[in-house]
């Protein structure tokens, strides 16, 4: 047998060993296994920790909680410098300034 | 695998989801086995498999098989694994299979022995699993489904989503690049 016909029967021993391969054997406890992981990790619902999930709660609250306070702020804030505004336009007619003409 | 068991997975029947893991396992592990290399980390997958379709079994729509649903599912998780291992990027679900202190696997593939390869073929197959592991990924795939779980074309198209004909040629450059692999391994044992 020449090098090269050792090498093609050698190749394809080797491509040929992947086939008809045994499916390994089942674990009859698996099922009971999953269930463990699944139970561990709060139910099929779990997608990340619970402490996680509090924390990011806790955080969207806080940030929701501080935008609204900010929001009430900034519209009193507006409020109060219309009122000026529409005030001070309006009170020379009104003659409602006091002058202090001592 | 009767397609009524959809039915009462949906259902939360807890007899079928054990009924679907006894039936199916062999089937993921062994899909695991062949694209992971490493019997740990493929069991490990395997459970998360299961625990993806008893989560995502609801939105299960029928338009494939559910052993073809199920197919995907494991490639998918497996190709993560890899992807992870390749790239230490985190991903929720399996942080489990690596080391917290250095996030390296902790599973090691190499010498990757079958379990279900017969005891004369063990070193070929040995040999052989090794060229796999460098192969790309789609290629990988397409290979292991096709050689080691001896899927047909036609449902491996539908696990990743291809053409046949895609699938085909997908296989013959497996093929092409394997025994590329092979005649460099061959040369250097002679030498």
């Amino acid at each position: 047998m020449t090098q090269e016909q050792d090498r093609e029967q050698w190749i394809e021993e080797v491509m040929a060993s992947a086939k008809r391969i045994e499916r390994p054997m089942g674990n009859p406890f698996l099922y009971e296994k999953i269930k463990y992981r699944m139970q561990e990790r709060g139910g099929p619902a779990y997608t990340f920790g619970k402490t996680k999930a509090i924390g990011w709660a806790l955080a969207a609250v806080l940030l929701l909680a501080l935008n609204g306070i900010s929001i009430m702020n900034k519209i009193g804030r507006e409020k109060h410098i219309l009122h000026t505004e529409a005030y001070n336009a309006i009170a020379p007619e009104m003659q409602t300034q006091t002058i202090y003409n001592y | 695998m009767p397609e009524h068991i959809i039915e009462r997975l949906k259902a939360g029947d807890e007899a079928a989801y054990k009924e679907l893991v006894d039936k199916q396992q062999q089937r993921v592990l062994n899909t695991a086995l062949g694209l992971v290399q490493n019997r740990e980390l493929a069991e490990d997958i395997t459970q998360e498999v299961f625990i993806e379709v008893f989560r995502s079994v609801e939105k299960f729509g029928g338009q494939s098989t559910l052993a073809t649903w199920i197919y995907r599912i494991t490639v998918n998780k497996c190709l993560d694994a890899l992807r992870y291992q390749k790239r230490g990027k985190r991903f929720a679900f399996i942080t489990s299979l690596f080391r917290q202190d250095t996030g390296e696997l902790k599973y090691e593939s190499a010498h990757f022995d079958h379990p279900g390869v017969a005891l004369e073929k063990k070193e070929n197959a040995r040999i052989l699993f090794a060229a796999v592991e460098e192969l790309p990924e789609n290629q990988k795939v397409a290979f292991v489904l096709s050689q080691v779980e001896d899927v047909p074309q036609k449902e491996i198209a539908q696990i990743m989503d291809i053409s046949v004909k895609a699938v085909e040629s997908l296989i013959q450059r497996a093929k092409v690049n394997l025994r590329k692999k092979l005649e460099n391994i061959y040369i250097n044992r002679r030498k």
